[in-house]
């Protein structure tokens, strides 16, 4: 097994403490840090979102993949700076006001980062007018995650992406939506770009609206 | 028969005379506060005080009068705790933006000011644990004693014919207690990759566990029929956690439990667990569980007639009435009533049901829709 197949491995079993071993030993026999990152790193956290897509692994997995991974890119990121060549965009993620709910958004934020966007996470119970001044703060972002796990905090959703509309920044960013009580339907509703019924979709459409 | 006799007709799984109610008393049956004004308002109630039952949820005890206008069989306790010592971790306090309270096991919640409807997680005790060390740190609070004039309650409530439960636990499940000590993100890694940091809470867990069930029993013995143990399986896709760890790691804690429950009364019951749990749901029957509550349909693989075909003889349904993510809140009352009306035809047969929501009516359920579930209900629950 390759020291850049090792890697993926341990990231797919969650394996964070053998990270740096793994990482400085690969960078040692001359692997490219990109190569490291794209095929080592990114390629595996994209088989752990597909194997959770399909219920074969739970959020439990996920989360010391994630964990893996979070840990296996900062010790490359020294080695990247100036490569931008993986950066496929800036994703701005919240849960909406009034729901404090985030698991599920932490796992998109995980996984999106993984595909290769730049995270800016801000948290929970975020205000439309938050929302409204990160993107406007922040002009290379160009997708909205908004959260909701509650049926009383779905109308914030609404609300969140009419006043996104309506600042006249559907220009720059797409938006996604997803929580347990969201659906197709209403995303279409209130005009979202798509809906993500879990995190590896939610990679996955992110991905596909930059390729 | 009364109504206490009609719900363990239908926890017996046999068919009474209608399909039980409970709508405002059990587990995750409840109103929250803005909801039951709005009840107490289609009734034409002025001057009832509002009792609040469930701080973080917001829920509140339903008095009898509305319960009995409803028709609901079954009546909750309003257990009397008495604290052993003082609490080392419990405070309240606000700021500009929230009220927070801390409770008895170090779990800070929070409730926004402006359009807050509930208190949510916000803090854990062992938030920032490394290790087992870290984790010595935690100060267990001391299950409650009860005060036996509160038997006077259950004993009124018997006496009238209802059917008694009691939603009270010590903390929260084996899967769900942790995330309430290390937060949600550590509990479910530890799970999986330091298992050995969690044994032994819930080891402890279950041995406090025993204590709150010998002080319940000790004074609301022979006044119980159905006793509630929530512990959260499910998301709205699958299980929380793998089947195989459920299995593995989780239920056997909860057999021992029930074991230990069923020795002390002849009670049934109830595995509260929301989300998809179909996946599991042999080994929670084989657990030693009656009952599943709140039955939540609209989740994955959850559907009522999948239910209720290969699980129904095996587990009584306690919910899964009226789908409360989508149709209660949203639908027509046209769309609510011929909903219910499916559910209470595919669920109600043969007995092993008794109808509620899933889980607590909110604040975003129009009253137009719930009378429209409840007229429904009234028109065609006799068998």
């Amino acid at each position: 097994m390759s020291k850049i197949q090792e890697i993926s491995k341990a990231i797919e079993f969650g394996k964070k403490k053998i990270m740096k071993g793994l990482v400085e030993e690969a960078l040692a026999e001359g692997c490219k840090p990109i190569d490291i990152l794209n095929q080592g790193m990114i390629e595996a956290m994209s088989v752990v979102g597909e194997k959770f897509k399909a219920n074969e692994i739970y959020v439990p997995e996920m989360l010391v993949a994630a964990r893996a991974m979070k840990e296996g890119v900062e010790l490359l990121k020294p080695h990247l700076a100036g490569d931008k060549s993986a950066v496929l965009g800036k994703f701005i993620v919240g849960t909406v006001e009034g729901d404090l709910h985030d698991i599920g958004k932490n796992l998109v934020a995980m996984m999106i980062e993984s595909a290769g966007y730049v995270v800016i996470d801000l948290g929970v119970d975020v205000s439309t007018e938050k929302f409204i001044e990160a993107i406007k703060a922040n002009p290379d972002c160009n997708l909205v995650g908004l959260s909701a796990l509650l049926t009383t905090t779905m109308p914030s959703i609404k609300k969140s992406v009419a006043a996104i509309i309506e600042a006249g920044l559907k220009n720059q960013v797409k938006i996604i939506v997803g929580g347990a009580p969201i659906t197709q339907e209403f995303a279409d509703l209130i005009g979202a770009d798509a809906f993500a019924a879990d995190a590896a979709s939610a990679a996955a459409i992110a991905k596909a609206f930059v390729a | 028969m009364n109504r206490r006799e009609r719900v363990l007709c239908a926890l017996n799984h046999k068919e009474p005379d209608r399909i039980p109610l409970d709508l405002g008393a059990g587990c995750s049956c409840k109103f929250t506060k803005y909801f039951y004004v709005k009840l107490l308002d289609y009734f034409g109630i002025k001057d009832e005080e509002l009792e609040m039952c469930h701080i973080p949820y917001q829920l509140v005890y339903a008095s009898d009068q509305v319960l009995d206008l409803l028709g609901c069989d079954v009546r909750a306790a309003r257990l009397k705790p008495i604290k052993q010592g003082e609490s080392y971790y419990a405070k309240k306090w606000e700021d500009e933006n929230s009220y927070f309270y801390r409770n008895d096991w170090g779990t800070l919640y929070r409730m926004p000011k402006l359009q807050g409807l509930y208190y949510d997680l916000a803090g854990c005790a062992l938030g920032d644990a490394e290790d087992e060390e870290d984790d010595k740190k935690f100060v267990w609070p001391t299950p409650d004693k009860y005060d036996k004039a509160g038997r006077k309650e259950l004993e009124s409530y018997r006496e009238a014919g209802f059917a008694n439960t009691i939603s009270e636990q010590f903390g929260n499940g084996f899967l769900q207690t942790g995330p309430l000590i290390w937060s949600f993100e550590n509990w479910l890694a530890m799970l999986v990759s330091e298992p050995e940091r969690c044994t032994p809470f819930m080891d402890k867990l279950l041995e406090k566990k025993m204590e709150f069930y010998d002080n319940i029993f000790d004074v609301y013995g022979g006044l119980i029929d159905v006793t509630s143990e929530a512990d959260d399986f499910g998301t709205q896709r699958g299980t929380f956690v793998s089947p195989k760890l459920i299995r593995e790691m989780l239920l056997p804690y909860h057999k021992k439990l029930n074991d230990y429950i069923k020795s002390k009364g002849d009670v049934k019951i109830t595995l509260h667990s929301c989300g998809s749990v179909t996946a599991a749901l042999p080994d929670i029957i084989e657990a030693g569980f009656d009952i599943l509550n709140p039955v939540q349909i609209s989740a994955a693989d959850m559907g009522p007639e999948l239910l209720k075909s290969r699980f129904g003889k095996d587990i009584v349904f306690w919910g899964g009435g009226i789908n409360t993510q989508s149709t209660l809140p949203n639908g027509t009352p046209e769309q609510v009533r011929e909903e219910t009306k499916r559910n209470m035809d595919i669920f109600g047969k043969d007995g092993g049901f008794v109808f509620s929501t899933v889980h607590n009516v909110q604040d975003d359920i129009p009253i137009e829709n719930f009378i429209a579930m409840w007229e429904t209900f009234q028109a065609n629950c006799k068998y």
